[in-house]
């Protein structure tokens, strides 16, 4: 921020959990048809349904947690949360309280390359409440309980950051980290992943925190850039201007540009916590948490060293590889194989298949289930027997058929053939060309070695581009240095 | 309202029927007579005559074929309203439940129905489980079968007086604080809490969740043993239900008293002895006749019973106050009349039109004990002091098999007496709490009546999942005394 | 811990529990509050030292379920029992965020 202030952020990400179920009832997590439409008697808090966690929520936290380094609690101790709200069905949230499932862990990221660390308080498990629908009936809100009891995870950093750039860098890096343990699908647009972000701001060298407001509905990250920024000229007006400051929580209106102050939460919360007596205490039994620190997976800062340093791939592809988790599942093999195949493969990707599919309006990740079918055509042109002029074909006739499905692809190679790769083929018509061309032939001899394109450009043409590139190439060098003698 | 023969328990029942020496339609046909003979009592909150005797004919006709019959076949069993059954009704004895549905059944429901039990209706209850006399509830007052002025005991009253008119051979009640004991005390009857997680809830209308259990009022010991068995074992769908396999009574736990080892806790009897001689008279006369044949009275020492209480009260509450967060009037149950009001004040009318005087009390103390300021030196010490109580009851099964001790301190007291306060009526529940703070099981076993005709009841506990041994030691109380006459009535 | 009961007490504990104590009644209601915290003070009385609270009975229970959706409830089960349904869902008055 400009001037004297410095601005102070920590953030509360609120991750959804990739299950199946949710956190305590059966209902599925998965879109469903319609409002209403996953709900079972616990999710609408009907008399007499009780919880009964979810264990691959609670897999899928201590992961969360063992990928940012923190300790892991060795029981799960759920509590109550209570205030009345309307998509809040039993009145009260189960969360946990003062035994998160994991703490005092740290976030590693980069900010203009540079290596940052932001400290993790906490992460606890908690559910959702469901969705408040207000422009579904006149004059009224209608409630949609499809939400109500998927599992989340809150993630709380200690106020660590100093900008807003921090503050969305920040936000990035922990989304993909979560992408890459398994935990979180990422998705800001469906609400997977959300923000908020708890600023104030402070004259520089003061270390004593001020009042703080806490922004919500950050659901991307130029809005976790853009409302942070705002805020903090808010508050810094606010202090310079002699009002000051209200603790209070602050909605970010990305239409207008602003934060604004949330009605109906000028109560001073009492959330009145206490143990869940329906959910006895868990124990995480220390081997079992060993078990899951010695099978995760590599993260977003080590695969960039990977990625970049080690094998030498563009950043640009490093980060779009970094940004799909399936696509290094599928790759990740063969990029680390060896660094020519991985930079070729790459190239292959987000350069010529990624330009394919732009003309088509199509993204990578359409073609996703199909990876593996387009590797097959990458390694097929990479080892020569396609061509560069079959490989267009190939790409094209893919992305015309029904791209997602692995048998489109593997058809339009099989029906692409081979490369003519067979000398004894090629060298008749190599023959033939330069006999046909003899000017070119002599200026070429007398060094115009420019010319060699020409010849092989005419000898493509001849084989309806189906030549192999490399066997071509040696056999027209030996053809025109050799008519040299 | 005497009777010639008393009508058969759960065992003579299922045995009858599966001989073919009684059909379960001419069982279930006299628990509905029953029921209707004695509607002034209030057991009933609504009887499924239909339902029942189609289910009773089923199990006829199941014999007939020659299938296999299920533990209960036949057996006419009532829930106590907050126990869930498909398209029943289920009110908890709320308004705010008035015109409630429940979708699905309660693990109990699904198990006495997999048993072969027929589902007779709902009975009556204290609203939402909150009281110690069945006087709380919608549905008006159960009244005592051995004399109608008086309370039938809570907040199972409705089981305890269904079970004493022959309206079912079993009821299934729930034990909070002592409610399935307390009634059954009162009314003359067996009433059984199984230890904590020995029976699923789900489907049982939550009042305190870390603190109750669905539990067996039936004519005798074996009876109550017998439902227990049925519905009794690991279930998926609580997380509090214990994963162990059902209980299984056992024949060779025996009928008599002969090496058992009774703790009876000092001064427990003489606090009886200060609020009702009588029943200091009765139990000491049973305990007697239980050393006489055999067992061993061994003296205990439990402190703090009066802070149990207390710690019962701020536990019971707390949980309570949030357990009932439910009821907003948004997505079932009573919504105010009342237009042009916001979402908040919608909620709170709801709630304050529907909800009774004393269930809006111990919502009130429960969010009190749980709210900033207050939640350590209530709620908090609550729990510790439900810790130390636990550590010395645990402490006693060195010495003793099970501990003994009055159910009630006091008969049946009148429908019209006043308390000066809440609290005096939660004095009730003296003997009862410790069982449900500390998650034990325990057992209300009827006594002779030393002076008028009203039921004493003498309780036993025991350690965790001991119920076989509380089994045995309520068979050792029904051969000392004998048969049981059946309720007189007494003045209307 | 001695608490002072008063109505002002009574109607801050009321409004987290979302209980209107009309103030005709509020006198009577206080007075029964208050005997019923006065009984509750009691736990006041018992050393407890540093003994951890006890919040379930210390038995077995069972461990986590596993990942597996289920059959859920039609909305029409729901809207049976809703004292209002509409658009799919409960309709309650406008709230505005």
């Amino acid at each position: 921020m400009k001037g004297d202030w410095e601005i102070v952020v920590g953030l509360e990400v609120h991750a959804q959990l990739a299950t199946r179920s949710k956190l305590f009832s059966v209902a599925p997590t998965a879109e469903a048809e319609g409002p209403n439409h996953a709900v079972t008697p616990l999710c609408a808090g009907l008399p007499g349904t009780l919880p009964r966690i979810n264990g691959e929520a609670l897999r899928l936290a201590a992961r969360a947690g063992l990928g940012l380094g923190c300790q892991i609690r060795d029981t799960l101790w759920m509590a109550r949360k209570s205030y009345f709200y309307a998509d809040l069905p039993k009145g009260y949230q189960i969360s946990q309280h003062d035994r998160p499932l994991c703490h005092d862990g740290e976030l590693h990221f980069l900010l203009e390359g540079q290596p940052q660390v932001l400290e993790i308080e906490r992460i606890h498990l908690e559910e959702d409440a469901g969705k408040s629908v207000h422009d579904a009936l006149p004059g009224a809100t209608v409630v949609d309980l499809n939400r109500a009891g998927v599992p989340l995870i809150e993630i709380v950093s200690r106020p660590g950051l100093r900008s807003a750039e921090a503050a969305a860098a920040a936000f990035a890096e922990l989304r993909l980290v979560l992408m890459h343990l398994g935990v979180c699908d990422g998705s800001l647009e469906s609400g997977s992943m959300r923000c908020d972000a708890n600023v104030s701001v402070r004259p520089r060298g003061e270390t004593t925190l001020r009042t703080r407001c806490e922004l919500k509905n950050l659901n991307s990250l130029r809005a976790v850039r853009e409302a942070v920024s705002f805020e903090a000229q808010r508050q810094r007006i606010a202090w310079e201007s002699g009002e000051g400051v209200v603790q209070q929580t602050r909605l970010w209106d990305a239409d207008a540009g602003r934060t604004r102050a949330m009605r109906g939460k000028e109560d001073a919360a009492d959330y009145r916590y206490m143990p869940d007596p329906d959910l006895p205490p868990l124990p995480v039994p220390k081997a079992w948490v060993a078990g899951q620190r010695e099978t995760l997976p590599p993260l977003p800062m080590e695969l960039r060293r990977t990625l970049g340093e080690t094998l030498g791939l563009a950043e640009d592809h490093v980060a779009l590889l970094l940004d799909d988790p399936s696509l290094l599942g599928v790759l990740g093999p063969r990029l680390l194989a060896d660094a020519e195949t991985a930079r070729s493969l790459a190239g292959f990707l987000f350069g010529t298949l990624a330009g394919v599919l732009r003309k088509r309006e199509l993204e990578l990740g359409a073609v996703l289930p199909a990876l593996e079918a387009l590797v097959a055509i990458h390694d097929r042109w990479r080892a020569g027997s396609l061509s560069n002029k079959m490989l267009g074909e190939v790409l094209q006739a893919g992305a015309d058929g029904a791209y997602a499905i692995p048998a489109t692809w593997e058809t339009a190679l099989a029906d692409a053939g081979s490369t003519v790769s067979d000398a004894s083929a090629l060298q008749p018509l190599i023959d033939g060309l330069i006999a046909a061309h003899p000017a070119e032939v002599e200026q070429y001899r007398s060094g115009k070695t420019k010319l060699f394109g020409f010849f092989m450009g005419l000898a493509m043409r001849a084989t309806a581009g189906k030549a192999d590139a490399a066997m071509l190439r040696a056999l027209m060098q030996r053809a025109l240095d050799a008519s040299a003698d | 309202m005497s009777r010639e023969t008393p009508p058969m328990g759960v065992l003579a029942t299922a045995q009858a029927i599966a001989r073919g020496e009684q059909s379960a339609e001419a069982a279930t046909r006299a628990a509905l007579d029953a029921a209707d003979a004695h509607a002034d009592l209030g057991a009933f909150v609504e009887l499924d005559a239909d339902g029942a005797l189609e289910t009773a004919r089923a199990v006829d006709a199941a014999r007939a074929r020659g299938e296999a019959l299920g533990p209960l076949a036949g057996v006419p069993i009532s829930l106590k309203d907050n126990i869930a059954a498909r398209d029943w009704a289920l009110s908890a004895g709320s308004r705010m439940l008035a015109g409630y549905r429940s979708p699905f059944d309660a693990t109990v429901t699904e198990r006495l129905r997999a048993a072969g039990a027929v589902l007779l209706g709902r009975v009556n209850m204290d609203e939402f489980g909150m009281g110690s006399a069945t006087t709380t509830g919608v549905a008006g007052p159960a009244r005592n079968p051995w004399d109608a002025e008086r309370v039938a005991g809570g907040s199972s009253g409705g089981s305890a007086v269904a079970v004493a008119i022959g309206a079912g051979a079993a009821s299934l009640g729930t034990d909070t604080g002592g409610s399935v004991r307390l009634p059954a005390a009162l009314c003359g009857v067996v009433g059984l809490k199984p230890t904590y997680g020995r029976v699923s809830r789900y489907g049982v209308v939550a009042y305190a969740s870390s603190l109750e259990q669905v539990g067996v009022l039936a004519r005798d010991v074996d009876g109550a043993a017998a439902v227990l068995a049925a519905i009794s074992g690991a279930c998926p769908l609580d997380a509090t239900a214990a994963p162990l396999p059902p209980f299984s009574p056992r024949s060779s736990d025996g009928a008599d008293a002969a090496g058992l080892r009774i703790g009876v806790p000092e001064g427990f009897v003489d606090k009886a002895r200060a609020a009702d001689p009588a029943v200091a008279e009765a139990i000491d006369a049973a305990l007697a006749g239980l050393r006489d044949a055999g067992a061993t009275l061994v003296p205990v020492r439990l402190e703090e019973l009066d802070a149990a209480v207390a710690a019962y009260y701020v536990i019971a509450t707390a949980e309570a106050s949030t357990n009932l967060s439910r009821y907003d009037g948004v997505r079932y149950g009573h919504r105010t009349s009342e237009t042009g009001l916001g979402l908040g004040e919608l909620i709170a009318r709801s709630r304050t039109e529907s909800f009774g005087d004393e269930v809006q009390r111990r919502i009130l103390l429960g969010t009190f004990a749980l709210s900033a300021g207050y939640h350590d030196a209530f709620y908090a010490r609550a729990g510790q002091v439900r810790r130390k109580l636990a550590n010395a009851v645990a402490g006693a099964w060195d010495d003793c098999d099970v501990l003994a001790m009055p159910t009630s301190p006091v008969r049946a007291w009148r429908l019209d007496q006043r308390f000066d306060d809440p609290t005096a009526v939660y004095a009730m529940d003296v003997f009862t709490v410790l069982a449900n703070l500390c998650g034990l099981p325990a057992l209300s076993v009827p006594v002779r009546s030393a002076g008028d005709a009203m039921p004493i009841g003498l309780q036993f506990m025991a350690p965790a999942f001991e119920e076989a041994t509380l089994v045995r030691a309520g068979r050792a109380v029904q051969a000392w005394r004998g048969a049981l006459p059946m309720p007189t009535g007494g003045p209307r | 811990m001695t608490v002072h009961v008063d109505q002002a007490l009574l109607q801050h504990v009321a409004k987290l529990a979302r209980i209107e104590v009309a103030s005709e009644q509020a006198a009577a209601t206080t007075a029964a509050f208050a005997a019923m915290v006065a009984m509750a003070e009691r736990l006041a009385d018992v050393e407890v030292g540093d003994l951890e609270p006890m919040q379930h009975p210390d038995h077995p229970y069972p461990d986590a379920r596993a990942d597996e959706a289920g059959a859920v409830l039609p909305p029409q089960a729901l809207e049976a029992n809703a004292p209002r349904f509409g658009a799919g869902g409960f309709v309650v008055p406008r709230v505005v965020e």
